[in-house]
């Protein structure tokens, strides 16, 4: 079984429209999908926290591919210890 | 499929570029990644390339990122046409372009093994191509990665080739094998053209070839002297008189030496490759590849009959050719071995 991760991107201020479909689009083309998906506010900084399944060597990718985006300031990966994803934006 | 392109600013690495956008093979939904050297003129470059892009494409444009770092390569087709520029910039040497470009094949094929989601194809167009090809797939899976200089000296055969029969070079079957350089083996055995399977378009195709043309390296020395004393309208007045083998290898150094080098024609045929690639269909072709046996029984690096899928190397074929054109093959490639030995033991 693979394992969960969540991946916590902090977003720069200026929200643009299409952000989450391509924030969703690198899973959706390797048929990984979105377990829980979260837009809310980190200290007061735009953030979007995705959980899903894969191995670490893909979640590793997948991060480095997102944090690559231009409305992705920081991109994190943080292992899911059955925790509710809403306790990650903390 | 995500795409970069190593070595974005040069000119090689741009055309293919700006054909993957101009033709939409990269859809706007797509990601493509310029990647160019830290310190390099691609530095400069590449931001004004993408502005550049952007107006003219802004319909289309899709996500372009633009890196400067091995580390930061994130792609799952990369193409590799970065080089570092020679003190001369005319030269050919195959031996002076493993010593510059091993760097850049080093670099990025351990960036690819040590941080890529594992997946990744690799198609090298940077030269020497046997180098990249043998230190990529040291560390890659060898399916995944595949030389260029064989499918675009392939590409040209069958243009050579349609260009004499008056067919589109659609219509032509037929491979270049062995080396991209002057061990090249057009293979004449493999050549087929539509509406010519009758006795009579058999022998039109056999007429094609020149018995008396003269060999690939005394050739390639009159046609680069040619050049360089009289221009390359007489080198390309030359060049037609061989055969479209010859000629295969030779016009691409007259466009190599009078400056125009040759980007329009390598980034069309790559970036037909790709959008190959990204439809999911299959390629039959010739490639750069490690072999392990399965052409001819040779070992080693060099060009080879392949089908080519979203997967890589779907297969080698066992193809049979004639007495001739195995030992070419098995030359090409003891070449190969010398020259990665020599720079990448």
């Amino acid at each position: 079984m693979r394992p969960m991760w969540v991946c916590r991107l902090r977003l720069s201020s200026a929200n643009r429209p299409g952000v989450l479909a391509r924030i969703a689009q690198p899973f959706a083309v390797r048929g990984l999908s979105l377990d829980e998906v979260l837009a809310t506010e980190c200290d007061g900084q735009p953030t979007i926290l995705v959980k899903f399944a894969a191995s670490q060597r893909l979640a590793d990718h997948l991060r480095r591919r997102l944090a690559r985006m231009p409305e992705v300031v920081a991109a994190e990966l943080l292992t899911d210890p059955g925790r509710k994803i809403w306790e990650f934006a903390k | 499929m995500d795409i970069a392109i190593v070595g974005a600013g040069g000119t090689i690495g741009r055309q293919i570029a700006v054909t993957l956008v101009q033709e939409g093979i990269v859809p706007a939904t797509g990601r493509l990644q310029l990647v160019g050297r830290r310190g390099g003129a691609s530095e400069r470059r590449l931001p004004g390339m993408v502005s550049d892009l952007g107006d003219a494409f802004a319909e289309r444009l899709p996500e372009v990122d633009i890196a400067f770092e091995p580390e930061d390569l994130i792609a799952d087709l990369v193409i590799i046409a970065g080089a570092e520029e020679p003190g001369n910039a005319r030269s050919l040497d195959r031996g002076d372009m493993a010593r510059r470009n091993r760097p850049i094949f080093e670099r990025y094929a351990d960036q690819l093994a040590n941080h890529g989601h594992g997946e990744e194809l690799v198609l090298i167009v940077t030269n020497p191509v046997e180098l990249g090809v043998e230190i990529f797939s040291r560390r890659l899976p060898r399916q995944r990665v595949i030389g260029m200089g064989a499918y675009l000296d392939t590409m040209r055969f069958r243009r050579e080739i349609a260009s004499e029969l008056g067919v589109r070079r659609q219509d032509v079957q037929g491979l270049v094998v062995g080396e991209h350089g002057l061990a090249m083996v057009p293979c004449w055995s493999t050549v087929s053209a539509w509406g010519h399977d009758s006795e009579d378009g058999r022998e039109r195709i056999d007429r094609l070839r020149r018995p008396h043309d003269p060999a690939p390296a005394a050739a390639w020395a009159e046609i680069q002297a040619l050049t360089e004393r009289a221009g390359p309208e007489a080198a390309y007045r030359r060049c037609a008189e061989f055969g479209a083998d010859l000629r295969t290898l030779v016009k691409p150094l007259v466009t190599q030496l009078c400056g125009a080098r040759t980007p329009l024609g390598t980034g069309q045929m790559i970036a037909r490759l790709v959008q190959t690639i990204l439809d999911g269909d299959l390629a039959q072709a010739a490639a750069q590849v490690r072999l392990e046996g399965e052409f001819l029984g040779i070992t080693g690096v060099t060009g080879a009959p392949v089908v080519i899928s979203n997967r890589g190397i779907e297969r080698i074929e066992a193809l049979a050719v004639s007495p001739a054109e195995e030992a070419g093959a098995r030359a090409a490639a003891e070449r190969s071995r010398a020259l990665i030995a020599e720079h990448a033991p």
